[in-house]
């Protein structure tokens, strides 16, 4: 499990190291920011940088491509009880049943924080668009954080596990979009 | 006031709506669509009814027809007509947002919201 602290794994970073990297760092700077952003305004609950470990093998992953002339894949991990309270947060309704719109709810929650961070850091000088999000439920394997050139940060809601992890470059390895 | 939100997402769709009820605003009746294409057929069958809209809010980023290419046919096929139209979007992306208002949208708000800022944005609306 990954610290909140910023974190590289891998060996391949690609392009210039320290410019993919610094460029990584503005993203993820601006990632505390937007997650509160998103919870607080949206979902009406607060979501802060955590040490806390996912709990659970089942998880809810979501994936959203920023395509263009950068190239950005974001995944986002709720564990099942962190999904769970996500469509609680949404509905403000606690006996409905949370399955049927779980996609829903942590892709919109995707959405809108990729597209939060896209508008803060991207200018309309560097085209770029959006996927739509995808979302796969699936079990844990491994800890996302191995992945190549991947980093990311965790946070915690409503005492749940969101993990946040960014790569760059082209998306071939993660799930494809829409 | 009989409004129009069209999204992908349900939940988002609900949330607009609890938005501009808890801004407030005299909502008699809320259409729903999934996506573009939902968002004009239902357009279509309303000008057969002569029912009066007041107001449409669109997401831009949806599956099958987004919300640019909803505000274009529409356009064409002259939907609708001085129904005002605010756009709702995460990413407040310029060219798309140029794009929008040239297709006839009055407005734009971006996600995350509150339900203030759609009451302004309404408000200065209509």
């Amino acid at each position: 499990m990954s610290s909140p602290a910023n974190h590289v794994s891998g060996d391949h970073v690609p392009g210039n190291q320290f410019a993919e990297n610094h460029d990584m760092d503005r993203w993820l700077d601006h990632l505390d920011e937007t997650i509160s952003e998103v919870f607080v305004q949206m979902l009406g609950v607060t979501c802060l940088p955590s040490a806390s470990a996912a709990q659970g093998d089942e998880q809810f992953k979501v994936v959203l491509h920023v395509t263009g002339e950068i190239e950005r894949t974001f995944c986002l991990y709720f564990d099942k009880a962190a999904a769970k309270a996500a469509v609680y947060a949404f509905t403000q309704d606690e006996t409905a049943d949370w399955e049927p719109q779980v996609e829903d709810a942590v892709g919109e929650i995707g959405n809108m924080v990729v597209g939060t961070l896209k508008r803060k850091l991207l200018t309309s000088a560097i085209p770029s668009s959006l996927s739509i999000p995808t979302v796969t439920r699936e079990y844990r394997e491994a800890p996302p954080a191995t992945l190549p050139g991947a980093s990311g940060r965790d946070y915690e809601f409503l005492d749940n596990t969101l993990e946040i992890r960014l790569n760059f470059g082209p998306a071939a390895a993660t799930t494809p979009e829409k | 006031m009989r409004t129009l939100i069209v999204d992908d997402s349900s939940l988002m769709r609900k949330m607009v709506e609890r938005a501009l009820r808890l801004a407030g605003l005299n909502i008699d009746e809320v259409l729903q669509a999934g996506n573009g294409e939902e968002a004009l057929q239902l357009l279509r069958a309303e000008s057969t009814t002569g029912a009066v809209l007041n107001l449409i809010i669109s997401d831009i980023n949806m599956p099958v027809m987004d919300g640019l290419q909803f505000l274009e046919q529409r356009q064409k096929e002259n939907l609708a007509k001085g129904v005002p139209v605010i756009m709702i979007t995460t990413e407040g992306n310029e060219a798309f947002v140029r794009r929008a208002i040239a297709a006839g949208a009055m407005g734009y708000i971006c996600k995350p919201f509150i339900p203030d800022q759609i009451k302004a944005k309404i408000q200065h609306l209509l």
